[in-house]
């Protein structure tokens, strides 16, 4: 039993990273738009995120120390300042995000408006943050949101002309009267999502609350080898179903109860309700792992007592930080912003921070003093710098595409 | 000191069409097609939701409250898109066929998604399944005014 549970931290990192509600909005939309065309995308980000996350499990493991930790010792405090900032706003963007998607997935649930369940939403996970042990919060979280296999279930179903579909896959363009502009939006969307830099903090600051050691290492491979190409998959389902139902349709996404009709559509009410308690419980899940990192990134960078393997009362601080970011993610969906929208942009904007996350950690799994005999291999090395190349000209492109094609439109 | 005041007229007026520009008129014959047909496109995307949902929802796919939800959205959808588009000036006659076949349009596709909602929280099965052709229709009658929207010189 133990070792089935042994990768359920990094599935419920990949459900976080490639299934939240920025995931799942982005990836119907762009099936919607795109049908698979952008699917080599998607892909692209898994081998991104596996190679990071490799890297920052492995520091971890060896070293016993998170990643901001140890930025901020490597880099300097000024360096680390900046992407403290940078990660920091983008995580309590998404939070954001995640505490109206789960209240949207009651709204769906309940016919009621998603508004009146921001302050149950915003109570409810910082009671389970201030009570439920890490273990069992990753357990429950992460295998619950392996429901969202029922898009995989009703692409299946929906018996599709998997020819046409692989065609779409090797085929990466835009089609229709979209542009390349917006092509290569959505693509910057889509990298930026399956990398959030929450994944990693939360990845890593997780390995520290399971205590890993050196001895661990395989099972923080595992975590991410499972874990991450497991999210990936649910990812591509969900654009492949849209691609199916909505693309011949003229159909475009932009409400959370779109991305669950075609379920609906396929495989009836039980489906229904079995993807709706995924959404909930991916949203509700990288709610939690969003609120964290928040604090684990400020609390790690200062040097502040931090993690729930402490009584709260021995990291006050650490706590009252979540509470904070809790506070202000509910107050800025009070002012009836809509949720999907900071959604959107969260995906983005995390495109553009992902630089200040992404280079500390390939120089601190480079250095001995950190990994040990565990440093990078040329093999990492040679991935970690094709990888930042890409992430770099995604960050450096993500603004200006965003203005030139108002936001994908 | 005049440089300065150059520079603060030029912030002040970019400003003023930064916070205005939301509503800004419609100056060429050119925008007002390409708005017609973002909104005929647009438009015919939330009529094809309302179908689907309405078609899983009557054959008891789905359950009533969660089919209002989306039918819902569709509706602020597709009223704020019908505002936005009337909110706007055709410049010239040549444009003006054009922008009255599609303000009619929209807001009739507007008008039946409204119908449909209506029916929907009623459980009015009877006049769902009498709007779910109208709808159908109203979409590819949009269909083609996108595509004269489009080929307009």
């Amino acid at each position: 039993m133990k070792k089935l549970f042994a990768f359920t931290l990094g599935v419920l990192t990949a459900i976080g990273g490639f299934v939240d509600i920025g995931d799942l909005v982005t990836n119907a939309l762009v099936g919607a738009r795109f049908g698979l065309h952008l699917v080599l995308i998607t892909l692209l980000g898994i081998i991104g995120i596996c190679v990071y996350a490799e890297m920052s499990g492995r520091v971890v493991a060896t070293s016993g120390r998170p990643t901001f930790d140890i930025i901020r010792e490597r880099l300097g405090p000024r360096t680390g300042f900046v992407a403290l900032i940078g990660s920091f706003l983008v995580t309590a963007l998404t939070l954001t995000a995640e505490l109206g998607g789960v209240s949207l997935t009651f709204e769906l649930a309940t016919g009621l408006n998603y508004m009146l369940f921001v302050p149950f939403v915003l109570v409810v996970v910082w009671l389970v943050l201030w009570r439920v042990k890490f273990t069992t919060m990753e357990n429950v979280f992460g295998l619950l949101g392996l429901f969202l296999i029922v898009y995989a279930v009703a692409v299946w179903q929906a018996h599709p002309d998997w020819g046409s579909l692989a065609h779409q896959v090797t085929q990466p363009r835009p089609i229709g009267q979209e542009t390349w502009p917006t092509y290569w939006y959505y693509a910057i969307a889509l990298f930026g999502a399956a990398l959030t830099p929450y994944e990693v903090f939360f990845f890593s600051s997780g390995g520290v609350e399971e205590h890993w050691t050196r001895r661990d290492l395989k099972e923080a491979r595992v975590n991410v080898f499972i874990g991450f190409p497991l999210g990936g998959i649910l990812s591509i389902s969900i654009a492949a179903i849209c691609a199916l139902i909505y693309l011949p349709r003229g159909i475009e996404v932009s409400t959370l109860g779109q991305t669950v009709l075609p379920i609906a559509f396929q495989l009836g009410q039980l489906g229904l309700i079995v993807v709706i308690l995924g959404i909930f419980a991916a949203t509700f899940g990288a709610a939690l792992e969003t609120a964290l990192s928040a604090g684990y990134t400020i609390a790690q960078y200062f040097g502040w007592q931090w993690g729930k393997y402490v009584r709260p009362r021995e990291a006050p601080r650490f706590h009252a930080l979540i509470i904070f970011t809790l506070i202000a993610g509910a107050m800025i969906l009070l002012t009836t912003v809509d949720p999907v929208k900071v959604t959107e942009y969260s995906v983005v904007f995390s495109a553009v921070a992902l630089p200040l996350t992404y280079f500390p950690i390939l120089v601190v799994a480079n250095d001995r003093r950190y990994a040990g005999n565990y440093v990078n291999g040329w093999f990492s090395n040679t991935l970690g710098l094709i990888f930042l190349a890409i992430i770099v000209v995604a960050s450096v492109a993500a603004i200006p595409l965003m203005i030139w094609t108002r936001a994908g439109q | 000191m005049a440089e300065l005041r150059r520079t603060t007229a030029a912030a002040a007026a970019l400003l003023a069409v930064v916070l205005t520009g939301c509503a800004g008129p419609t100056i060429r014959d050119q925008a007002v097609y390409n708005q017609a047909d973002k909104s005929a496109n647009a438009m015919v995307s939330e009529l094809r939701t309302v179908l689907v949902a309405t078609k899983t929802q009557l054959a008891n796919r789905s359950w009533w409250r969660y089919a209002d939800v989306v039918v819902t959205d569709s509706e602020t959808a597709a009223t704020s898109i019908q505002s936005a588009f009337t909110s706007r000036q055709p410049p010239s006659r040549s444009s003006n066929r054009i922008y009255a076949d599609t303000s009619t349009a929209l807001s009739d596709a507007a008008e039946l998604i409204t119908q449909m909602r209506v029916a929907l929280r009623q459980r009015d099965v009877t006049t769902m399944e009498k709007l779910r052709p109208e709808i159908a229709k109203a979409a590819t009658d949009l269909e083609s005014l996108e595509t004269r929207a489009r080929t307009q010189p």
